[in-house]
């Protein structure tokens, strides 16, 4: 078969590229409207709505776009890392207040798990009633599956 | 053309790439790409005495994908949009509960230290998904370098925590633990939640963009009404 040149991986890759390549195309739109209704939001999260909405419509299909975000948000940590170097401006800080903030961070990280775990179990109950109320049982969770 | 600002981006690149290979091989946390790339980086810099502003010359394309990457993640809530419907009152309740204790604590906790504002702020923004964080965080005045290093903290605290606490409040729910996880830590909390179970995977994947777009739509606000009113 010499019809096709190009590998899988190859393939795999070009879908990569053309698909961030849209979604940077996406954000593009995404600033313009943020610049000219003058949002306080981010082209960011503008986008992220306005694809949710494409997708939920069906203007858009998931495959258009699956491929390339699945890469992208696996690859998340190579975008901050620039930033993370940028912790040298704040050297001073550290050394004078390092285990305070450490502290602080370990203590409020607790504080969210506690709230969280609690009002969502919470949530569920309240959710569990109504539901017996109305005789419907379907958990989307069990229907997809182990 | 600035050849050292083009060398930094290529050992930002490569350095990454590496170290994700190693972190899979030797899954220790100082391992992981986003410490020890940073950390290889700046000695390197202190070394050779090149400036943060020479660095970012190049690097500053990373940063400017997070835009488009943050729209990313409109595709877990659009696969996981069932579960949302179905549980809508549980996650809603977990999501502004869990925010507000994360903004609450950390702005008690930041006075009981006497941290400046602009700790304070980026204390108060950490608590969500690092492309969100780094959002709100600028809106409110915080430091975008500080917040970057509280969420990975926060991250790596939230993961190091979470099967003692978890165990200890005995909720006996996936649903609860897996959102638990994901307000937490973000990520890392997302993942170590796929790694206990798969519902809580989904759970926390799904509180966590939820909560990043909640903080940045509703945060400066709750924000502001705290510093004000408290």
């Amino acid at each position: 078969m010499s019809t096709s040149l190009l590998s899988p991986k190859l393939l795999h890759i070009a879908q990569i590229i053309l698909q961030l390549s849209f979604l940077v195309i996406i954000w593009w739109v995404a600033s313009v409207i943020q610049h000219t209704l003058n949002l306080p939001v981010s082209a960011g999260v503008i986008g992220l709505l306005l694809v949710l909405l494409a997708l939920l419509s069906g203007l858009f299909k998931l495959q258009w776009i699956k491929t390339g975000s699945d890469f992208i948000l696996g690859e998340l940590v190579l975008l901050f890392i620039p930033c993370v170097v940028g912790i040298i401006k704040y050297k001073e800080l550290f050394l004078t207040q390092g285990w305070q903030l450490i502290l602080a961070v370990f203590i409020g990280t607790i504080c969210v798990m506690l709230a969280t775990a609690y009002s969502v179990y919470l949530g569920f109950k309240l959710e569990a009633r109504l539901k017996q109320k109305h005789k419907h049982h379907s958990d989307p969770l069990l229907k997809q599956g182990e | 053309m600035n050849l050292v600002a083009i060398l930094c981006f290529i050992i930002t690149l490569i350095g990454y790439v590496l170290s994700k290979k190693l972190h899979q091989k030797y899954p220790y946390m100082l391992l992981a790409p986003g410490i020890f790339v940073p950390f290889v980086i700046i000695v390197l810099m202190v070394i050779f005495n090149v400036s943060y502003d020479t660095y970012m010359i190049e690097n500053k394309w990373l940063i400017w994908m997070l835009g488009p990457a943050t729209i990313a993640f409109a595709i877990p809530i659009y696969e996981y949009r069932k579960v949302i419907q179905e549980h809508v009152l549980a996650i809603s309740l977990g999501i502004v509960i869990g925010m507000i204790a994360g903004v609450m604590s950390s702005f008690y906790l930041a006075k009981l230290f006497s941290f400046d504002q602009e700790t304070t702020y980026s204390l108060m923004a950490r608590s969500i998904s690092t492309p969100f964080a780094m959002e709100l965080t600028s809106n409110i005045g915080g430091s975008v370098e500080l917040v970057i290093l509280f969420t990975m903290i926060t991250g790596i605290a939230g993961v190091a925590m979470a099967d003692m606490i978890l165990l200890a409040l005995k909720l006996n729910s996936r649903f609860a633990q897996g959102a638990a996880l994901g307000n937490s830590a973000h990520g890392f909390g997302t993942s170590k939640a796929f790694m206990r179970h798969r519902e809580e995977g989904v759970v926390a994947c799904l509180t966590m963009v939820l909560s990043g777009v909640f903080m940045v739509l509703l945060g400066p606000a709750i924000i502001r009404f705290i510093v004000t009113y408290l």
